[in-house]
């Protein structure tokens, strides 16, 4: 494997957008914005007598949304652009004939597409570190902020890679948006409801960042009260114990990378008519995984055990629903697996299953009223 | 050299009540290094598909290709060595300077470091853009670009060239350059395999030639082959310097023309015999007193053949 900085991808990429007249005008410009932004938040608190930490804390709150906005949303279309518009112009091609690996390749694309994301980010870190400095920030919570926001990024960045090499001609758009909309997704708290894990998004760095210490809600004396879990942003819970929440979102950011990664590393040099996203090996590593998550971080109490296992069952009937639609891509792909003798599509299958299977099964037992298993019906 | 064998790609279509598409049926061909080898057809005829199955871009649903001893879709990684491409339309990287875009593909096809920037600057002198190394891509002219691209097909050496149409959208003097230039590339030992729509050109720098239709390759083989399978014969042109000769008379006797050309100094006659044949008549002439000063050969086009081949007259 070629070393990032010698891949030739990421060279092309450097090269293309790290010119010296390019670089010069970028960083006068996030130097304005972040004057500008520095100059109007500590203009409003002399207005407002509010104390000086308390705006240093609302800066670097800002200063780490402005760079996660810039590098998870930037970095992420940009992403998004590399392989659909190589498609588009035809230079994909010339690529795939290449003797760079696929991972060689999808390497180059991860981090070298974003690349002025990255230089802009850079740019941004002096308003950082003057508001982590005037908000008594720890430092080493600046820091995980960083690595959050790194890690996160560069696992939606994967994402959006993936999605850039299975969108077709003239749905350009849709991706942008769709993957806009798993951004938002990724960053909404979803520790109110069933799950008690907190956003695994880019934006999560301004929470980390801002936090007011290490301290996990652990330490109350009566854990694990919803209440506690919800006013502690630092703090999720697997299988019932709490764990740093920094913690869970770099290891499971990192996972989610690995297999966004995968899936592109095994198709990018493909014949577009032979894409699959997974093997089914891999596929079933992914179900598992997520299903670990799933069941690691729901943490409300089942009022039965029926109820956790049609849970269970809805959960991974939609994981199956979508990594079957992601495996069958081309419409060539699910027709010659839908008609080869003895092989059908076994995800397109699943739901005919389980309402065969499971359907007599739920009769007998007269759970009629449980919503979770009407999904089956 | 190239070997195709029993190639066949279709895809499978929803909404199709027909079966599949079928872009190449059966495909088998051989093309020996050193060769130029013209791939015509008419639009859908199969002609990229099969380009890029060549390539590795595509792989066939059945049968194998061979570049220079290597299975192309079992060893794609070794088959790159040996391949250069390029594709039927304008594809370079507009914001790379054109060492740059050069460089890029070198380093892409893991060339050794120590002779990189040699083998760049070679790859950029061999299709004339010395002076344009500095300048970027984006600025330079479609004929410009179309040489880039041929820059960038070349740089790793490899022993067998895949153009697809690349006259295309090129004026008539970047096409002489770039024939010219092909040429050159055959004459260093490099095979080509092409296709084109303009059959002259084709008819110019080509040594062989396949027809191809409907994913279908109708004939294939050296041009002079083909054109005798599609029953063309060559015409000989004769012109004298002098009258005193009968000419037409002579040629009547043997049976070579039937009507008296209108022009008695000159005679226009198909001829179905070999070269030597062809050495033997004029031998004859000269030792019958015939003041010869000229003496044509005209080949049917290859716009010809091929509306002979494709409307099925020569099957």
């Amino acid at each position: 494997m070629i070393l990032l900085f010698s891949n030739p991808e990421f060279l092309r990429y450097s090269r293309s957008q790290l010119r010296t007249n390019k670089l010069i005008s970028t960083a006068i410009l996030s130097l304005a914005l972040s004057v500008t932004i520095g100059f109007f938040m500590l203009h409003g608190k002399a207005e407002s007598g509010e104390p000086l930490r308390a705006v240093g804390n609302r800066l670097l709150e800002t200063s780490f949304i402005l760079q996660a906005l810039i590098l998870g949303a930037g970095g992420g279309i940009a992403c998004l652009n590399s392989i659909y518009t190589e498609k588009e112009h035809n230079t994909f091609d010339y690529q795939r004939i290449t003797r760079l690996s696929s991972a060689e390749l999808a390497l180059g694309k991860l981090f070298g597409a974003p690349l002025l994301m990255y230089f802009i980010c850079l740019c941004l870190t002096p308003l950082t570190l003057y508001a982590a400095t005037v908000a008594h920030a720890h430092l080493s919570l600046v820091v995980a902020a960083y690595i959050t926001l790194l890690v996160a990024s560069i696992a939606f960045h994967a994402f959006t890679l993936l999605l850039s090499l299975l969108t077709v001609k003239g749905s350009q758009v849709s991706g942008i948006i769709l993957a806009l909309v798993i951004l938002w997704l990724a960053s909404a708290d979803i520790s109110h409801g069933p799950m008690h894990l907190h956003p695994l998004g880019p934006f999560e760095s301004a929470e980390l960042a801002t936090a007011p210490s290490w301290e996990l809600a652990s330490s109350s004396s009566n854990w694990p009260t919803r209440y506690q879990f919800e006013s502690s942003p630092l703090t999720d819970e697997f299988l019932g114990r709490p764990v740093h929440h920094f913690t869970v979102l770099v290891l499971i950011d990192l996972l989610l990378t690995g297999w966004f990664l995968i899936a592109v590393v095994r198709n990018i040099k493909r014949d577009p008519n032979q894409y699959e996203a997974y093997s089914s090996l891999q596929f079933l590593g992914l179900a598992v995984f997520l299903n670990i998550l799933f069941a690691g971080f729901y943490t409300t109490n089942w009022a039965t055990p029926l109820d956790a296992q049609a849970g269970f069952l809805a959960f991974d009937l939609i994981i199956f629903f979508f990594l079957g639609v992601a495996l069958l891509r081309t419409r060539e792909r699910v027709r010659s697996l839908l008609h080869a003798p003895g092989h059908p599509a076994p995800t397109l299958w699943a739901s005919y299953l389980a309402r065969t299977r499971f359907g007599p099964w739920r009769d007998a037992c007269g759970i009629y009223d449980s919503g979770s298993i009407e999904l089956f019906a | 050299m190239i070997l195709i064998e029993e190639v066949t790609k279709e895809y499978d279509q929803l909404g199709r009540q027909q079966g599949p598409l079928i872009a190449a049926d059966r495909l088998s061909l051989e093309v020996p290094e050193g060769e130029v080898f013209g791939l015509i057809g008419p639009n859908g005829a199969g002609k990229t598909t099969t380009l890029k199955m060549l390539c590795g871009l595509l792989t066939p649903t059945s049968g194998k290709i061979i570049v220079n001893g290597v299975n192309v879709e079992l060893q794609p990684d070794e088959a790159q060595k040996h391949i250069g491409y390029l594709a039927d339309f304008f594809s370079v990287y507009g914001n790379l300077k054109v060492w740059e875009y050069v460089d890029h593909f070198a380093r892409a096809y893991k060339l050794d470091r120590g002779s990189l920037d040699t083998r760049v600057r070679q790859a950029i002198a061999q299709v004339g853009l010395e002076t344009k190394a500095d300048s970027f891509v984006e600025e330079l002219s479609r004929g410009m670009k179309q040489r880039l691209g041929i820059a960038r097909a070349i740089v790793h050496d490899p022993a067998v060239l895949i153009l697809d149409e690349p006259a295309s959208g090129l004026d008539p003097k970047a096409r002489v350059e770039l024939k010219e230039l092909l040429r050159q590339l055959n004459r260093q030992g490099k095979t080509i395999f092409i296709t084109s729509h303009v059959l002259s050109d084709l008819q110019e720098i080509c040594t062989a030639v396949g027809v191809m239709e409907k994913g279908k390759l109708l004939k294939a083989g050296k041009i002079e082959e083909v054109m005798r399978s599609a029953g063309t014969a060559r015409r000989v042109h004769l012109r004298l310097a002098s009258s005193g000769f009968e000419l037409s008379r002579w040629l009547e006797g043997r049976g070579i023309i039937s009507n008296p050309p209108s022009n008695p100094l000159s005679a226009d006659f198909p001829f179905s015999g070999t070269d030597e044949d062809l050495a033997s008549l004029i031998k004859n002439l000269v030792q019958a007193g015939a003041p010869i000063c000229s003496i044509e050969e005209k080949m049917d086009s290859l716009e010809t053949i091929f509306s002979k081949l494709s409307s099925g007259e020569v099957m």
